[in-house]
């Protein structure tokens, strides 16, 4: 059984900070691995096992570009992301979820910043999210109002850090994307642009 | 020279569940530079065994199994903690208490005073989120012994939490102005 201490502490336990670029570093120890144990099956001289460590070296980068470099190149627009979550925005209503208050969500996709924390938010697992896997915080709002952020880890050029005050609006939704610490977080409320922003966490010096 | 599927592969694991796997073998190790070590020996092993990987969506669990086994491994060749080592005074703590943030030193402070098979079972229960069959089963352990050390490991990491809270809650209100 766990209780709300157990809850807690599974929450701290994700609380690591992750050091700077130790995804480059372990695709390098990766392709450098691959490299020698090629080297080593073959009797080659040592020109060849520098060779080798040479290429290594290079898959390595390539590696590092492909994957961490080039992410963006998946050419989704912001267009594209916003239309997604509006539809899974109108399929996704009566979801069940887990109530934050109750269990804390997986620390790989927190709660925006600049999202306001509203008592009654429920969370739950996003599959298949332009072919991505993340999470959805549903936030309660005024007079039955009601607004979806969507978390999830991929890279979308052009994108700006923080929402913007001017949504995209569709047939009585409001919708706009940023990325913050490394996620793509979209917000999705039902409503105008004014209760769009009641659920943003603005900072109180005037904007631009 | 690599193949260049599995290297994708291996790549997109590496994308994906590197920071994850990193903070797991923090909470083992409780050591950033062992961290870094376990971790690349990790998706050293995956490149290793992808073939093994028959579902992409159970690849998380897949990298966890591989990151306690080598954790084991390499702690072998260390003196062992024994049980016996480490003093579980845990009659004295409510079971409720704590209920505002856990003081991060003090939790990896209780995890790396665990003997390692202990702390193996608790990071299962709390990092992994696994039931007590769940973990019996991936350690395959009777259920009663993951029980028993679930409890015990439990009630010290909330002793040497609750004495944090203990503290603080004893100090003056620093806060109001």
């Amino acid at each position: 059984m766990r209780d709300q201490l157990d809850a807690n502490i599974s929450a701290a336990m994700h609380e690591v900070p992750v050091p700077e670029g130790l995804a480059e570093r372990l695709l390098i120890g990766l392709v450098s691995d691959q490299a020698e144990a090629t080297a080593g099956a073959k009797t080659v001289s040592r020109r060849w096992a520098l060779a080798y460590g040479g290429l290594a070296a290079t898959a390595a980068g390539l590696m590092v570009a492909v994957w961490l470099g080039s992410r963006p190149a998946e050419h989704v627009s912001e267009q594209c992301v916003l239309d997604e979550a509006i539809r899974s925005f109108n399929l996704g209503f009566d979801e069940p979820g887990h109530l934050l208050s109750e269990k804390p969500a997986p620390a790989e996709h927190p709660l925006s910043r600049v999202v306001l924390r509203i008592r009654g938010t429920r969370w739950r697992h996003l599959e298949g999210f332009l072919g991505h896997r993340g999470l959805v915080y549903d936030l309660p709002g005024p007079a039955g109002a009601r607004a979806s952020l969507y978390v999830v880890a991929q890279d979308v050029e052009g994108l700006s850090t923080a929402p913007s005050l001017r949504p995209f609006t569709t047939a009585g939704r409001c919708a706009t994307a940023w990325s913050e610490g490394g996620l793509l977080y979209v917000l999705v409320v039902q409503g105008d642009p004014t209760i769009y922003r009641g659920y943003l966490n603005l900072p109180r010096s005037p904007v631009a | 020279m690599a193949d260049a599927r599995s290297g994708v592969e291996i790549a997109q694991l590496v994308a994906e569940h590197h920071q994850v796997v990193y903070r797991y073998a923090y909470r083992l190790t409780g050591s950033v530079q062992d961290a870094e070590d376990l971790t690349q020996q990790v998706f050293l092993t995956a490149q290793q065994k992808l073939g093994q990987l028959r579902n992409i969506n159970a690849a998380k669990s897949w990298l966890f199994a591989i990151l306690r086994n080598s954790f084991v491994k390499g702690r072998q060749r260390r003196r062992p903690v024994l049980a016996t080592d480490v003093a579980m005074d845990v009659g004295s703590v409510p079971a409720g208490s704590l209920g505002g943030d856990v003081d991060q030193e003090r939790l990896q402070d209780a995890l790396n005073r665990l003997p390692d098979d202990f702390r193996q079972v608790v990071l299962m229960f709390y990092f992994e989120e696994c039931s007590y069959k769940e973990i019996a089963e991936r350690l395959e352990m009777p259920i009663g012994t993951v029980m028993s050390r679930l409890s015990r490991a439990k009630g010290h990491l909330r002793s040497i939490l609750f004495e944090s809270e203990q503290n603080a809650s004893e100090r003056p209100d620093m806060a109001t102005e």
